[in-house]
Formats: C-alpha cells, structure tokens, sequence
C-alpha cells in the first residue's frame, strides 16, 4: 500500500533556533496550563539541543522539569507525574529496534491519561522522538493527536544546526544583539545632544525590563528624534538600540526597516559592526541567506581591521565569533568547504586566546569551535575527524563544567558526551553494516 | 483600558485557543450557544436528547454518534450542565477508561464496565456525604450475586485494571454471561434499579455513556472490532435497557442500533455542496473564534483572512482553533501575512495527511466528487478512519446530510487528480 501522505515533507521542518524559538513561546504563553507539543528529529543530538534549552527556560522560570525516558513499561513514570506541575520531557529509551514497540506503549498510555494529564498536570508535556512518532501518534493515539498542541520536526545532523552559541550572542536576539554596544560613544564622534539620548536609551531600556513597552518605546522615540540633528554615531547607536527593542517585542518589521540600510558613512567600525551582526542575525531568522551572508562577511572585515589597528584579546575574540558567523551562514547554504575553513581559523584564534588566557571563557570557546568543525565533518561522512573533534570537544567541556561547577555548564558537559556518544554509536553501526 | 500590545494580545488569544479538551472545565468560559441562531437550531442535538428524556416515562435510551472534533463531547457537557441545572441526576462515564478500543469489546465486560462506571461516577458524586449511598457496596453484591470473585476491596481502579490486562478476569466475567444470560441481565438490572432508587431523585437520573464510537481498531482488526460492537447494540439490546435510568450511548456511525434511532453529530456546514459560503455556520464559528479574542476582536490577528480560516476550518471547531494557534504561533507581525498564514496552513495540512494510503485518498477524490460516502465492504476501515481524522465531514442539509473533502486536504487531492 503506498502512502502518498508519507511521499510529502510531513511537516513543516524547522531548524533547532525555529523550533526552540515556537517552543520557548509556547511555553511561555501557556505557563501553568496543561500542553502537549511534539519536538521530533531523527537526530538524538538535535533532540539534545532542544532539551539543553528547555533545561535553562525551566531554571529561568523556576520551573520543575521532569526527563523521563522510558523503557518497556512507561506506566509507572509517566503516572508519577500526576498530580503535578512544570515542564516535562518525555522520551524513550532503547536501540531502534526497540523504539517503535516502545513509543507506542507510550503513546497507548499518553493516549489513556489524556485527561487525567490534561486536568493534574499544570505545564506542558513534551513529547521528544524521532519524526515517525508523529505518523505513529496519528495512527495509535488518535485522540491525543487530536489536542496535541503543535509538531515541530527539527532537521537531522546532515541539515544545518544551530551551534551552542558563544557567550556574546547566546540568544538569538537577545542581548547583546542590539540593546547597545559596550563601547563608549568615541570622544571625536560626540555631539551636544549625545549626553541625552544615551541617557533616553538608558532609561528606555529599563523601562523595557520593566516590562513598560509602550514607555520604553516612547524614550526610544524620543531619543530618535533628538539624535536627528547629532552625530551620527548617536543615530547610529540608537538605532541599534532601536532595532533590538523591536527584536526582543518581536516586531520583526520594525526591526527590519531599521537594520536594512547600511550604516552612515561616519559610523565608528565598533559600532558598525553590531550593527552588521544584527542584521545578519535579523536576516539569518528568516532564513534570507544571501543578506545575512554579506552582513557577516562585512562584519569581519571590520573585526580584522580593528584588530590589526588596535590588537587586544577582546578584539582577537571577535573576529572570532565573526568567523563563527561567516561559517554558520556557509553552513547552512551546504558550503561545507567554507564552513570548515572559518571554523577552522576561528579555532586556531580560539586556542592562542585560550593559551594566553586560560580562562573558563577562553577554554569554552575552543569547545564550542571545535563542535561547528565536528558538525561539519560528520555532515561530510568524515568520522575520523568529527570523532577527534567531539571528543576533544567533551573533554573540554568537562573540563569547564569541573571548573565552574554551574549547572549550564555540567549540561553543556553532558551534552558534549552525548553528541560524542551518539557519533561513535552511528559509526560503529555502519562500520557494522 | 489599556490596549494589549501586540505581543500581549498574541499570547491572550493563543492561550485561549491553544486548550481543546473538551473535558476541560476550563473550556465553559468559551461556550458559544450557536444553536440558538435559528437557521442552525434544528441541527441542535442536546435540545432533542432533552426532549427524549423529558418526554419518557422513568427510562429511556438515546444513541449518539459524531467523531472527534464534532463537538460530540461539548455538546454532552452542555447537556449533562443543563439537566443538572433543570434538577435531574447526571452520572457521566468515560468507557474508555475501561477498555484498550483497538481490540474488540466482550458483551459480559462492557456490561460490567457500566455498573463499575456508575458506581464509581456516583460514589464521586457524594463523596462529601459519608452517610450516603454506599455504590460500591451494591457492586460488590453485584458481582457476588454473578459468581465474579473480584476481593473484598472492590473499586474502579481494580475493575479498571482487570477488564483492561487481566484476560482471566475477562474469561470469568464471560463464562458467568454465558453460564445463565437472563441471570446476568436481571443482576445487571438489580444493581441499576437499586443504585438509581438510592439516589433518589424526583425528576430521574440521566446516564451518559461516553467514547463507545472510540471503538475503532487498526486496519486489520477492524471487522472484529466493528462486529463486537454491532454485536452489543443488537443481540445485547435488551441488557442496555437501564431500568430508572435515561442513558444515552455514544456509538461508532456503523452500528445501526436495535434500540431505536441513532443520532448524528454533524458539522457546521461552511459552505454548500456548490462551495457558496453558508453565512449562519460561517457566523457561528466567528461567535466561536470571538468569544477566545482578547476583546472580541478576531481581525487584529487574521486582517483580512478571518473568513478563509472559517472555511478552512471545514466547521471543525477543533481545526478552527487549531490553524489559530498556529497562525499566532508563526505570525512575526499582526495582522498576519499571507505567506505566513500559507505557512501556517501548510502545517496543519501536513499534519492532517500523516500517513495517507493511496485507497484513502482514492475514497477523498471520490466524496469530492459526490458528496456521498459508500465505502466497500473491505473500504470501510479507511472510510472511519478518514472521519475519525476529520478528513470527511459531514454537514446537515434539510433532511439528508451530505459528505465533504476537508478543506485544508483539497490541494493534495487536486495534486492526486
């Protein structure tokens, strides 16, 4: 019997930053009442990365997170929860072989708890496996897949995924994208009405934490009109304040009208440059490759030129995080040549800033540079190298995570492991075959 | 007031329309009485069930049908508030607490399962009254009385468990049917009449037997399971007569019940067989759509596309409030594009596709093109399974309902032509 549903993409297949961004909302909009999405990849990995996420949301939020993966009898766990409350993550346990017998034992029973879940159990119960659940749940457990909330199916290892991000951009918009930039307005570039606009920002800023939107776009209009007759590093620096305020209320036209032009001519390249990053990151969400791809290209050129005008580590680490850039957008065009070339210059900065340094920081960076060139061999069927690259990887992480000894940090550990594990699994099992 | 900003009125309206169980007691704040508009009144199904109560003598059985996302379950809470509210005693039991529905169900447990049900639907009822009835007490003498040895501590979850993975429990509660019927029955019928005596109510007590249609199976065991439940509802007719008690079953639209007419839940029509948008089912899904808007207003999110989500919607509430949720999910702005509400529907139709075999979408192209639904003998597996999913609806039409595509499916059967 052919399947003509099946011959079609089933579903709308999202990369991890679009599904983490529709599940963060999600989760967000409906704290406290009961939920259902469907997280679903082929890539234990990409599930991973979902998970490492929603492990910070629920710390941010002060929220429990119940993981449970099952085996052959989910019975026992998944009634635990009830009564209860907060996020759970619930997956299977097993080889492929034993997965489908399992998922739908579980579905079965997720199916009969419906409404005891839906009425006991305040929070969202995510149900995390591999894309052929969703087909499953549709067929087993008809009556849960009728009030599931949403499907998302995150794009296997071979698809381009998010890296963990570095510490300066990881959030997607988030800060330090676009709120300000840390360097001070230049002396040379100031004009009488400087003083006031960044204080206008300033404040337009904490309205915002506040949670006074409408305020804090009122001060942020204000500070644009005076920045009109003034410098034009002011109108710069507020419009990159501007557009992040529009980013972070996810008015996304806003934010677009006020990154597409490019920066006046007499713009400071320190300040230029995040201005880039964010309209290539602003760019990258709506998957408009070519844009974001001369952002970033742009932004690293001025990375370079600062660093070659002024050397400092600080400066060192942001053609760095540049290079990252450049090699995600090459990434996920499939230009796996590229890709690996900015990652692997962003590694060899990575590790004389480590060297120098040795710092936790400068240690996570060489990680985190090590994981964008692992993914980029596995994508390439090149195992030896993404086995060396993981596994250095893992080690590092571990290292930070003894160190540091923040939860954040222990998950990135164990992910690391994770990711590593799973490799040596799919190459064991092909070498196998 | 203060208007929500955007974000903010995102978030209100998604929560509002992100819950859809039915069973939620928060979902009464949402209620829309559509019914009420004239044009859709006759179409009214809990005004009828309340006439068949109202209008019977000390019992009476009433058959239901509608698949999921009809607003089966809706429309049986809204009766079961508003016969409690008119002064009548309501029990509510969910059959599927009971039974695995992929297997076939066995005369002697779904009967059994009904007195278990009661007794533990009206022990909940008074738990707060110690000096009340004791239902459980009656059960055991139930099962005492049938020779089922079922311990001393006899209480829904023991019969629950037992009927659903005890097969020699099942074997007993059969061979006592088989041993002596007319025993089984009149036991059966002394348990009712005794339970419904001790509730004692003036104007009667209603019985609700909700998610016997859930009883579907999978392709290959589809027949067994459609003739265990045709088998209840014609050779077992008689033992589901409840003396006292008005009941009304929720069947599959198969069976054809020896106990008199079944009634079927069908959908808001949207549109007419010739597509011509049909205002008053239109109208009472915006009323649906408005009552979960923050301030009633629908248009903030959908701009000019609120009567292209209704009508996509197929009158399917539970669609409708779905493609919603997607749409405030996905929109980056508000109102929402058009690429973004093609993305959005693109979504929901994915989802509804999953796992489509080439018959299925043959019988599709071929209630398209007729408005009938005739499936063979060996197609009616794919038939139910298309309405379970929502795939074929069905919409009133004067006397005799007519078939429809979703409309959200349409393009992959026009892909298939």
């Amino acid at each position: 019997m052919s399947a003509p549903g099946n011959a079609r993409p089933s579903d709308r297949t999202a990369d991890i930053a679009e599904a983490w961004l529709d599940l963060q909302r999600h989760l967000e909009w409906t704290y406290g009442l009961p939920s259902l999405p469907f997280i679903l990849s082929d890539s234990r990995t990409v599930l991973d990365e979902v998970l490492v996420r929603v492990r910070l949301f629920a710390r941010q939020h002060g929220c429990a997170l119940h993981e449970i993966e099952v085996g052959d009898d989910p019975g026992p766990q998944v009634r635990a929860l009830l009564p209860g409350e907060g996020i759970a993550w619930l997956t299977v346990a097993g080889s492929a072989s034993e997965q489908e017998g399992r998922w739908r034992r579980l579905l079965h029973l997720l199916n009969e708890l419906r409404t005891p879940l839906n009425r006991d159990f305040h929070g969202a119960v995510i149900i995390a496996g591999p894309a052929s659940v969703a087909a499953l749940a549709a067929g087993v457990a008809g009556d849960l897949w009728a009030v599931r909330s949403f499907v998302r199916t995150v794009a296997s290892p071979a698809l381009p995924v998010s890296p963990p991000a570095r510490l300066e951009n990881h959030d997607e918009f988030g800060d330090p994208i676009g709120r300000s930039t840390s360097q001070p307005v230049p002396a040379d570039r100031r004009g009488p009405a400087t003083r006031e606009v960044i204080d206008l920002v300033r404040r337009s800023s904490r309205e915002a934490v506040r949670g006074d939107v409408a305020e804090a776009y009122r001060l942020m209009e204000r500070a644009a009109e005076l920045a009109v007759t003034d410098t034009a590093e002011t109108r710069g620096l507020v419009r990159l304040s501007h557009a992040g305020l529009a980013i972070e209320q996810e008015d996304w036209p806003l934010a677009q009208r006020l990154l597409a032009a490019p920066a006046e001519p007499d713009v400071s390249p320190s300040l230029e440059r995040p201005l880039l990053d964010a309209r290539g990151r602003l760019a990258q969400r709506f998957g408009d490759w070519a844009v974001a791809a001369e952002a970033y290209r742009r932004s690293l050129e001025l990375s370079r030129e600062i660093l070659e005008r002024s050397p400092s580590d600080g400066a060192a680490r942001d053609v760095s995080v540049s290079l990252d850039n450049v090699g995600r957008v090459a990434e996920a065009r499939g230009d796996w040549a590229a890709a690996e070339a900015a990652y692997a210059e962003s590694l060899g900065l990575a590790r004389e800033l480590r060297d120098r340094l040795g710092t936790p920081e400068s240690v996570r960076d060489v990680s985190i540079s090590l994981n964008n060139l692992g993914r980029v061999a596995e994508a390439r069927g090149d195992w030896a190298a993404a086995e060396a690259a993981f596994t250095e990887a893992a080690e590092l992480f571990r290292l930070v995570a003894d160190t540091v000894r923040t939860p954040v940090a222990e998950e990135e550990a164990t992910t690391a492991q994770a990711r590593l594990a799973e490799l040596q699994e799919r190459r064991a099992a092909e070498t196998a075959d | 007031m203060t208007e929500l900003s955007d974000r903010d009125y995102r978030r209100d309206f998604y929560r509002a329309v992100e819950q859809r169980q039915a069973t939620d007691e928060r979902q009464g704040q949402f209620y829309v009485p559509i019914y009420d508009n004239p044009a859709l009144k006759p179409y009214d199904i809990v005004s009828t069930l309340k006439d068949g109560i109202e209008f019977s003598v000390g019992e009476s059985v009433q058959i239901l049908s509608g698949f999921r996302g009809s607003g089966k379950t809706s429309e049986l809470m809204r009766l079961r508030d508003e016969l409690k509210r008119d002064g009548y005693a309501v029990v509510f039991l969910d059959i599927e607490d009971y039974f695995n529905t992929e297997l076939p169900v066995e005369g002697a447990a779904f009967e059994l399962a009904l007195a278990a049900g009661f007794a533990e639907a009206a022990q909940a009822q008074q738990a707060l009254k110690p000096d009340g009835p004791d239902f459980f007490g009656r059960l055991r003498n139930f099962f005492s009385r049938i020779d089922v040895e079922v311990g001393a501590a006899v209480g829904p979850l023991d019969i629950k468990a037992s009927l659903r993975d005890d097969e020699s429990f099942r074997a007993k509660v059969a061979a006592a049917l088989r041993n002596s019927r007319r025993k089984f029955r009149e036991e059966l019928h002394t348990f009712f009449e005794d339970s419904a005596a001790a509730i004692n109510n003036p104007l009667g007590v209603v019985f609700i037997v909700d998610s016997i249609d859930h009883f579907r199976g999978r392709a290959e065991r589809f027949h067994e399971v459609r003739e265990s439940v045709e088998m209840l509802f014609s050779e077992g007719a008689e033992d589901l007569k409840l003396p006292r008690l008005n009941v009304i079953y929720t069947v599959p639209v198969y069976v054809q019940p020896a106990l008199g007419l079944r009634r079927d839940i069908l959908n808001i029509k949207v549109a007419d067989k010739d597509g011509s948008p049909f205002e008053p089912g239109m109208g009472a899904l915006r009323a649906v759509l408005a009552k979960r808007a923050p301030d009633g207003d629908v248009h903030r999110l959908l701009g000019p596309y609120v009567d292209r989500v209704l009508n996509h919607s197929g009158g399917l509430i539970r669609d409708l409030l779905r493609l919603t949720s997607e749409i405030a999910l996905v929109a980056t702005a508000i109102p929402v594009s058009e690429t973004e509400l093609l993305r959005a529907e693109s979504t929901v139709r994915a989802n509804m596709q999953l796992s489509l075999s080439q018959e299925q979408v043959e019988i599709l192209q071929r209630v398209r093109d007729s408005n009938e639904l005739i499936p063979t003998r060996d197609g009616w597996s794919d038939a139910i399974d298309l309405m379970a999913r929502g795939a074929v609806l069905r919409y009133p039409n004067g006397e005799q309902p007519w078939f429809g595509v979703h409309p959200l499916l349409m393009p992959l059967l026009d892909d298939e032509s």
